[in-house]
């Protein structure tokens, strides 16, 4: 083995922990910083329309032209992560977790198909609906069951040939 | 969320933190609760190149008390600049940038998403949405388990290994001090 090629450790700088020194954080101040989330009054919708708008202009884009299977993807994947990140910041939590579901199910797939178009295309009309009806937090019951139906549309797809 | 029993909660006051968003929104509510765990200072930036030039200012020269002490940043778009600027302070040639514990948030959860952050050297990986509890969490991480760096033909960052566990097997692994050279922080 060369020189060049031996792993090397370096020791954990620990200035950090010096600096803050070592203790815990107190339940009551994450409990403090959670409700800055669940105070938080900024409407959602506006939000999630750029990237509502850049999810139907991914579908139109697709639906004329799949030949670039990994830019379609990833037209597809980056508007749905955006609003995974931030609904349930804006108490949407169901339209986190259905894009959650959505989005790991497009990070298994290789080659987009028309299938997976209309896969992501009910999901962008369930959003539009979604915000529509204010359907906040778990989204009850119908969230629930919307959830569920995303979950088994997705178990059952197969590639179309 | 204790990290230990009757304990002093930790003195954040003195932290710096810069944190790397694409949405303000998300920016806002960030930092609102990073000051409600007490740190000091949250600078933020929507902007890689923006980001790049603030630590370079703040520990681009001798150690000072205005030097950044964690670096968070997004994925940043498809650009993925986020991991861009992870790499870009894990090969700068100024210790108090190159060593900058960076906790990377991501709403992707891809094995690519999260080996390709890994690899690019960061301390910890926060999955969007976030909450206050895995915040906190990932944040004591970096604080508590300050890991070692390891210098590799392809890899330099923090140790990706999260435990040692005892190898069942023929060993073929590098265990003599010959073949591992342990170094000080400043080279």
């Amino acid at each position: 083995m060369t020189e060049s090629k031996k792993a090397r450790t370096i020791k954990a700088n620990k200035e950090l922990q010096m600096k803050v020194g070592t203790g815990q954080v107190d339940e009551r101040v994450v409990d403090a910083a959670q409700k800055v989330i669940e105070a938080n009054t900024v409407d959602f919708a506006p939000v999630a329309k750029p990237e509502l708008d850049a999810l139907q202009k991914a579908l139109d884009e697709a639906r004329k032209d799949m030949s670039d299977g990994d830019a379609v993807l990833e037209s597809l994947k980056t508007p749905i992560m955006n609003l995974k990140a931030n609904a349930a910041t804006f108490k949407y939590k169901f339209i986190s977790d259905l894009t959650g579901t959505v989005l790991m199910f497009l990070e298994n797939v290789s080659k987009p198909d028309k299938k997976i178009l209309q896969i992501v295309d009910v999901l962008h009309k369930t959003i539009l609906l979604s915000l529509a009806y204010n359907m906040k937090g778990d989204g009850g019951a119908h969230g629930k069951v919307l959830l569920e139906a995303f979950n088994k549309l997705c178990q059952k797809y197969k590639p179309v040939n | 969320m204790n990290a230990a029993v009757n304990q002093e909660p930790y003195a954040l006051s003195g932290v710096r933190i810069l944190l790397v968003e694409e949405f303000p929104f998300m920016v806002a509510l960030m930092t609102s609760m990073l000051r409600e765990f007490g740190v000091g200072q949250v600078m933020s930036t929507d902007n890689v190149q923006h980001a790049k030039r603030l630590l370079v200012d703040h520990n681009g020269g001798h150690r000072n008390t205005k030097m950044i002490d964690i670096l968070m940043t997004d994925l940043m778009g498809p650009s993925r600049a986020g991991v861009e600027l992870v790499q870009w302070a894990r090969s700068h040639k100024k210790d108090t940038v190159k060593y900058l514990p960076i906790l990377f948030a991501s709403a992707y959860t891809s094995l690519e998403v999260v080996e390709g952050a890994r690899d690019a050297g960061v301390n910890e990986i926060l999955m969007k949405p976030v909450s206050a509890e895995k915040l906190a969490q990932r944040l004591l991480y970096i604080i508590d388990r300050p890991r070692p760096f390891v210098k590799a033909p392809g890899f330099f960052g923090p140790d990706r290994r999260r435990k040692v566990e005892e190898f069942k097997g023929e060993e073929k692994r590098i265990r003599s001090t010959e073949d591992l050279t342990v170094v000080n922080e400043e080279e």
